[in-house]
């Protein structure tokens, strides 16, 4: 829980990010996401992203916490996408 | 005189299915998936890929090595499902009676063609990756898992055993290719 009070007490830089359309239909971004991508396609996606980033020149000078940093964030990543995509799939069958 | 205890038999280990190199092949993948459920494989794989890549003090250093390891044990994975399909395939009846979790087996990572014809996933791993390289590359990635002292919770009480059933995974690779194609 590295940022806990960011997340309770987000910052208006914070919310800056989120468009009105995001703030008042949250439920869209997920349904396009996965209206678009279904779930294969972002797993896979998503490992190639990491396989390019850790096959690249520049992480040879990372240190083992930078590296597992970046895995670790591939890894909630990944885990965020199945959990929204269950949501999908629960929000689809109740409409 | 019999004294009632078993004569000693100095520098002897029992016989283990492993190191049987003339055995069948097909018992061997018996044993290996008695002991192993195919999902196991998967999901030791990719701890053994992530250590792999954040271990400093690995055969890993260059990002070309990183590349090599992350599609062999892609490929590897995929395998170990393939090998499964040839082994209940040979053995349906056989493998519902020994294994108990024959019925639960759900293959992850194998699309609907692969799945119709594992012989190709082998073929593509034997083409792809020599012998040489992928006993080589195996050691590598063990090494890497076993020197690795980071946060990562891990544990190395049966690495070795994995170790061998993966390699007696890709032995049986390149005989069951040998013997397709009678190379």
């Amino acid at each position: 829980m590295l940022h806990k009070e960011f997340v309770n007490n987000p910052t208006a830089e914070e919310l800056w990010n989120l468009s009105k359309d995001s703030v008042e239909q949250p439920l869209k971004a997920i349904y396009q996401f996965f209206d678009t991508y279904g779930l294969g396609s972002p797993h896979e996606r998503l490992w190639q992203m990491l396989k390019l980033t850790l096959s690249s020149k520049e992480v040879n000078d990372w240190n083992e916490v930078q590296r597992e940093n970046s895995i670790h964030f591939y890894e909630m990543l990944l885990a965020l996408i199945k959990s929204n995509y269950v949501l999908f799939l629960k929000m689809r069958k109740e409409l | 005189m019999y004294n009632g205890q078993a004569e000693r038999k100095r520098f002897y280990k029992p016989h283990h299915f492993l190191s049987d190199e003339n055995g069948s092949i097909m018992k061997g993948l018996e044993q290996v998936f008695i002991d192993y459920h195919p999902c196991d494989f998967i999901e030791d794989l990719r701890e053994w890929q992530m250590l792999a890549m954040i271990n400093e003090q690995s055969a890993y250093d260059e990002g070309s090595a990183r590349e090599n390891v992350l599609d062999f044990t892609a490929a590897l994975m995929k395998l170990s499902e393939a090998l499964w399909l040839v082994y209940e395939k040979n053995c349906r009846d056989k493998a519902t009676k020994i294994l108990k979790h024959a019925a639960d087996v759900r293959l992850q990572l194998l699309s609907k063609k692969e799945t119709a014809n594992p012989h190709k996933v082998i073929q593509y791993f034997c083409y792809t990756f020599s012998k040489r390289y992928a006993k080589i590359e195996l050691l590598d990635l063990l090494e890497a898992v076993i020197t690795y002292e980071g946060d990562r919770q891990v544990y190395k009480g049966s690495l070795i055993l994995m170790y061998q059933h993966l390699d007696y995974l890709v032995k049986a690779a390149y005989n069951i290719h040998k013997r397709q194609f009678k190379l």
